[in-house]
């Protein structure tokens, strides 16, 4: 076990300069502001309840991960999703194999940074790293300290992107445990729309960390929809900064399913910008065994009129351990907002834990806002009204644990991905069939 | 008509937290009969239902009940079930996430077995799912729905009722199934439960309104008031009462 010092040494060691990406401005802030950080440790509110044990039990930073797989077997584990774009990275490497996406590509729509023209050059330096604040997000920072390479998608104004657009990252078993990292920029122009589709996935067990980062800004009246499925074994370790900035009457609408691993850490962070924003937070996480899953939310209300609906599920249980962590900051002039969030929790073992902190932090007086948070075990009436139906009891809270992580499932705004996301939890109940012993806690 | 009661409840007390709530009550259901059970609001008629069908929440303090010969109370309410006790929830309770025919057919399975029928595949079930909705006048969109989400009251009513259907219970519990029914679907809901009328299947119906009583006609009439039932009679007592009210028994 290396201390935090010695793992920020490594990270520095580990970067590498790009020069095909000289005009990229961002990763020389970004070191800079990384050099004068220190890497969380307990004691930093934010990752209080999430040590970054493996971390310093893994030398991830020494090595960089390589891009090699078998491509059948990533065709298989990445599934048919219909009349898509797909964009496929292997240990955050880029796939042009497994990709297609010539149509968006043509119209300037998708670009490698690698492959941008002088007005996408411009529009990355423009946008890259102002999604949030370095200092509190340090894996971000790391991202950016060394860019191999990134996607820009790219909406132009008033153009709906008919397609929707699949991002597939999946991490792989490397010869040494090594780091994966990968980053998305997204701009929506006014009026524009879109879907994405992010799908974290692994080939079986992996020794990787990978670090991804994404930002997202709306501009006036841009719409887009996202699902996120985060189903990757749960040898992962896995670090995810998503960045959202909208502007006067855009809409942004989340749908995520995540399952916990060695360690998983997802900072969502939303910022209304203009009047009018919407934005929908919906997740389901899962954890067993002794995986670990956090979950933080901030959601910056700093424009009057906006609202936003966070809606969130955990499912807990054998030694795992989560954390959900919902803020919501009304700033003062951030009038008639109406921000409503609600996190309901399912702890199925004595020996599961669930940190949770809600964070409602008011200044304006106009508006509307709830906050909730429950844990509990399955509710007996439905359970009776289950038994009622000549239905035993342990096949009745199979049932209706299932129903607890579907409801949010069945809300995913793509069909295929639906069936995607059951196949995975199909997966990951497979050993989680004693559920009579489980779920029979008083 | 076989003269040995289908169920036989004696002197059967009921209490939640130290409360009695049920305070003694008789009551033999032979089988074919139908018994209609009218009383005031909180005089203990869904409890009734409740603790027949195995709910925990009431603690059985004394008192028994026989079920086709055998102690009730050694069932657990699945059994009750399998057995063929049947509650039509006066609340049914939804349950996203469950799709109503996930439900169905997971009950209709038990029941099944139990009965040591064959299990029904997923067509032929669906088939008969879809023809029991259809006499119902429920749409067949509603066995994709989650149990009961965002279901109307007439409509959850109705769904109790297509689970009676499905699972040919020997004894059904109604509890106010008719509370919330438009006059059609009155109609509808009582001509349900007239098809499955036989010789061999009892119904106690719970009721506040003596007009369900001119679709399933009943063979007794009780009164359950403070726990006890407090008068009994034919059906010219859901008449008088409807006239007269509760105050002229106690
Ligand atoms: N779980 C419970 N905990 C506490 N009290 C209860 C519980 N269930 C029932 N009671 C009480 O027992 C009494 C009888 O209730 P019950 O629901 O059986 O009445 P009811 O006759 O069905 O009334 P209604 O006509 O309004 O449906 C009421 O006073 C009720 O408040
Ligand atoms: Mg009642």
């Amino acid at each position: 076990m290396i201390t935090p010092n010695e793992l920020k040494q490594q990270a520095q060691n580990s970067w590498q300069h790009q020069s095909s990406l000289d005009w990229l401005s961002l990763p020389a802030k970004a070191r800079a502001t990384f050099a004068g950080l220190d890497i969380p440790t307990r004691k930093t509110e934010a990752w209080k309840y999430t040590p970054l044990t493996p971390l310093l039990n893994n030398a991830y930073l020494a090595n960089q991960a390589a891009g090699d797989v078998d491509a059948g077997a990533a065709e298989t584990r990445i599934g048919p999703l219909g009349d898509v774009s797909r964009l496929v990275f292997i240990n955050g490497h880029f796939t042009p194999g497994l990709s297609r996406f010539s149509d968006l590509e043509n119209q300037g729509i998708i670009t490698l940074f690698s492959n941008a023209n002088d007005t996408q050059r411009d529009l990355i330096n423009a946008e890259l790293g102002t999604g949030f604040e370095p200092k509190e997000h340090i894996f971000a920072t790391l991202n950016y300290s060394s860019v191999a390479d990134g996607l820009l998608i790219h909406a132009p104004a008033d153009f709906k992107v008919q397609q929707a657009i699949q991002l597939v990252y999946l991490s792989t078993a490397e010869a040494d445990t090594s780091l994966a990292q990968s980053r998305v920029l997204v701009c929506a122009e006014a009026g524009s729309s879109l879907e994405l589709i992010e799908q974290f996935d692994s080939l079986g067990a992996t020794n990787v960390f990978h670090n991804h980062m994404m930002e997202v800004s709306l501009h006036p009246n841009a719409r887009m929809v996202h699902t996120r499925l985060q189903v990757e074994h749960e040898s992962l370790t896995h670090i995810n900064g998503l960045h959202i900035k909208l502007a006067q009457g855009s809409h942004y609408e989340q749908h995520a399913l995540a399952f916990g691993s060695a360690l998983k850490r997802n900072d969502i962070n939303v910022s209304f910008n203009g009047n009018n924003a919407y934005c929908r937070l919906n997740g389901v996480f899962l954890s067993k065994h002794k995986q670990h899953i956090d979950n933080h939310l901030n959601l910056e209300h700093a424009a009057p009129h906006c609202n936003s609906d966070t809606e969130y599920k955990g499912f807990i249980t054998d030694s795992s351990r989560a954390v959900f962590n919902g803020r919501i900051h009304i700033h003062q002039h951030a009038q008639k907002t109406a921000a409503h969030l609600n996190s309901k929790n399912l702890l199925l073992s004595k020996q599961a834990e669930l940190d949770t902190k809600p964070e409602l932090e008011i200044y304006a007086d106009d508006v509307k806002c709830s906050h909730g948070a429950s844990i509990g075990k399955l509710d007996d009436k439905s359970l009776f009204y289950f038994q009622s139906r000549g239905i035993d009891r342990a096949t009745a809270e199979a049932m209706l644990c299932l129903g607890f992580v579907n409801e949010m499932v069945e809300q995913f705004p793509n069909g295929a991905v639906i069936e995607l996301a059951r196949q995975r939890l199909a997966e990951f109940f497979n050993d989680v069939d004693k559920l009579n012993n489980l779920w029979s806690l008083e | 008509m076989s003269a040995t009661p289908l169920l036989e409840v004696k002197d059967l007390v009921a209490e939640v937290d130290g409360k009695t709530i049920l305070d003694g009550i008789s009551l033999t259901v032979k089988p074919g009969e139908v018994h209609a059970i009218m009383g005031p609001n909180g005089s203990g008629k869904s409890t009734l239902a409740n603790v027949l069908a195995g709910r925990d929440d009431y603690q059985v303090v004394g008192g028994s009940v026989t079920f086709k010969g055998n102690d009730l109370f050694e069932l657990e309410p699945e059994e009750r079930a399998r057995e063929g006790i049947f509650l039509a929830f006066q609340y049914p309770v939804e349950i996203p996430g469950v799709s109503n025919m996930q439900f169905l057919k997971a009950s209709v399975d038990a029941v099944r077995k139990h009965r040591g029928q064959d299990e029904l595949d997923a067509p032929a079930f669906m088939k008969l799912a879809r023809e029991h909705c259809k006499e119902l006048k429920l749409k067949p969109e509603f066995l994709k729905r989650g149990v009961n989400e965002g279901f109307s009251g007439g409509e959850k009513k109705r769904n109790e009722i297509l689970q009676m259907a499905l699972l040919e219970p020997s004894l059904a519990l109604l509890d106010e199934t008719d509370s919330g029914l438009d006059i059609d679907a009155l109609q509808v809901a009582a001509e349900g439960v007239n098809a499955l009328r036989n010789e061999a299947r009892s119904f106690i119906v719970v009721t506040h309104y003596q007009r369900l009583l001119n679709y399933i006609v009943p063979d007794y009439v009780h009164v359950l008031a403070g726990g006890k039932i407090v008068k009994s009679g034919g059906r010219e007592l859901a008449l008088e009462l409807e006239e007269k009210g509760y105050s002229w028994i106690q």
